[in-house]
C-alpha cells in the first residue's frame, strides 16, 4: 500500500498528523489551481483554506477509486472556485504575476519579457470558460492525466479531450493575436 | 512556447506563514476523534436507544401506576377516589329523580283539566243550544238584508 494511501485510511479515523501531511503535500497544488481560477492571492488563501476545511471534514465519505486523493481535493476545489463566483462579484484580473515568478535572477530585459508573457498566457487563460481553465490547468500545469482530470471534474474521458481540444484551439487564437503571428503549438502536438 | 510559460506557473507557492496558520485552522476546525469519547457516540444509535428506552418507558409507567392505586386519597387523584364517586353519583341521581317527579306532576293536571273540560256537557262551546243559535245566525246572515234592497233601488233611480 502506498504511503499516500495509508496517510488518507489514518486521516479517516481521525488522525489529524496524516491529514496535516496531506496538506503539506497537496496544499500547494491546491493553491496553484485556485490561484490561476480566480487570480486573486486572497481571494486564493479564502478559497484553498475551505478547501481544506470541507475535505478534513468529510474525510470518511471519501471513497478510494483507483486515482489519487489529489483528484479528489481537485474535485472540491473546482467547487469551492464554482461557489466563490456565485456568491461574489465578478472582478477583472489585474493583479499581476506573483513575484515568486520572477525570483530567479535575470537581466531587466528578459524579466521584462517574463512578465509580459506570463501576463499574456494568463490573460488568455481567463477568457476561456472555467472548465476549459480546469483542463489546461491541470493537464499543462499540474500534468494530471486525463483520467484523474475526468474524475476531478465529474466528466469522461471523451468530454475532457474535447475540452482541451476546444481550449488549446482557442488559447492558439488568443495568444496568436496578441503575438500577431501564430504560435508554435497547434493542437495536434497534445 | 506557452506550454513553457505554462509549466512556470508551477513556481507559485503560497505564503509560507499563511500556509502554517491555515494548517493550524484547518486541522482544529475538526474535534479529533480521540477526544470525542465512542461510548457516547454508540449509546445514542438508534438500536440502542430502542433497547433503552422502552425499558425505561415500561418502569416509569409501572411506578406510576403504582403511586397512583397505592395511595388514593393524595389530593392529585382524589376525583378516582370510589366513595366520593359514589355520593356524587347518588346526589345525581336523585335531583334527575326529583325533576322527573315535577315534570310528571305537571303533566298529569294539565292532562286532568283537559280530560275534565271534554266530559262537561255544560262547557259553552260544547252546548247544543249554542250550536243551533249559532247555525240560525248563520242562515240569517246569508239572506241580504231588504235595507240593503231598497238602498240599492234608490241608488240606481238616482244615478241614471
Amino acid at each position: 500500500m502506498k504511503e499516500e494511501d495509508l496517510l488518507v485510511q489514518k486521516a479517516q479515523k481521525g488522525d489529524s498528523n496524516a491529514f496535516g501531511k496531506l496538506y503539506d503535500i497537496y496544499m500547494p497544488r491546491i493553491y496553484r489551481f485556485v490561484f490561476l481560477k480566480v487570480g486573486h492571492k486572497h481571494d486564493a488563501e479564502d478559497v484553498t483554506q475551505h478547501v481544506f476545511t470541507n475535505a478534513w471534514q468529510h474525510v470518511e465519505g471519501y471513497e478510494f477509486q483507483g486515482f489519487p486523493f489529489s483528484s479528489w481535493l481537485y474535485r472540491i476545489a473546482s467547487n469551492a472556485v464554482i461557489d466563490h463566483y456565485r456568491t461574489t462579484r465578478p472582478s477583472q484580473d489585474l493583479e499581476t504575476v506573483p513575484e515568486e515568478l520572477l525570483s530567479q535572477p535575470a537581466r531587466f530585459e528578459e524579466k521584462l519579457d517574463q512578465v509580459f508573457n506570463l501576463q499574456v498566457v494568463r490573460t488568455a487563460l481567463k477568457k476561456l470558460d472555467p472548465d476549459q481553465q480546469s483542463v489546461v490547468i491541470m493537464r499543462f500545469v499540474e500534468d494530471l492525466s486525463t483520467k484523474e482530470i475526468a474524475t476531478a471534474l465529474e466528466k469522461s474521458e471523451g468530454a475532457v479531450r474535447v475540452i482541451q481540444h476546444r481550449a488549446l484551439k482557442l488559447l492558439q487564437t488568443q495568444l496568436s493575436k496578441t503575438y500577431g503571428r501564430n504560435v508554435e503549438t497547434t493542437t495536434k502536438e497534445v | 512556447m506557452w506550454k513553457q510559460q505554462l509549466k512556470r506557473f508551477r513556481d507559485i507557492t503560497p505564503d509560507a506563514t499563511w500556509s502554517a496558520k491555515t494548517k493550524r485552522a484547518v486541522l482544529s476546525s475538526r474535534i479529533p476523534e480521540t477526544l470525542v469519547p465512542r461510548v457516547s457516540i454508540s449509546i445514542f444509535s438508534f438500536p440502542r436507544l430502542l433497547w433503552i428506552g422502552v425499558p425505561v418507558v415500561v418502569i416509569m409507567f409501572l411506578f406510576t401506576s403504582i403511586y397512583f392505586f397505592a395511595s388514593p386519597s393524595q389530593g392529585a387523584i382524589s376525583s378516582l377516589d370510589t366513595d366520593k364517586l359514589n355520593t356524587e353519583f347518588n346526589s345525581l341521581s336523585l335531583n334527575v329523580h326529583l325533576q322527573s317527579v315535577s315534570y310528571k306532576d305537571s303533566a298529569n293536571s294539565a292532562m286532568a283539566s283537559a280530560i275534565q273540560e271534554i266530559t262537561d256537557t255544560g262547557a259553552k262551546h260544547l252546548s247544543p243550544f249554542l250550536l243551533e243559535s249559532e247555525i240560525e245566525i248563520l242562515q240569517l246572515d246569508t239572506n241580504p238584508p231588504p235595507k240593503e234592497k231598497s238602498i240599492d233601488q234608490l241608488l240606481n233611480e238616482v244615478i241614471f
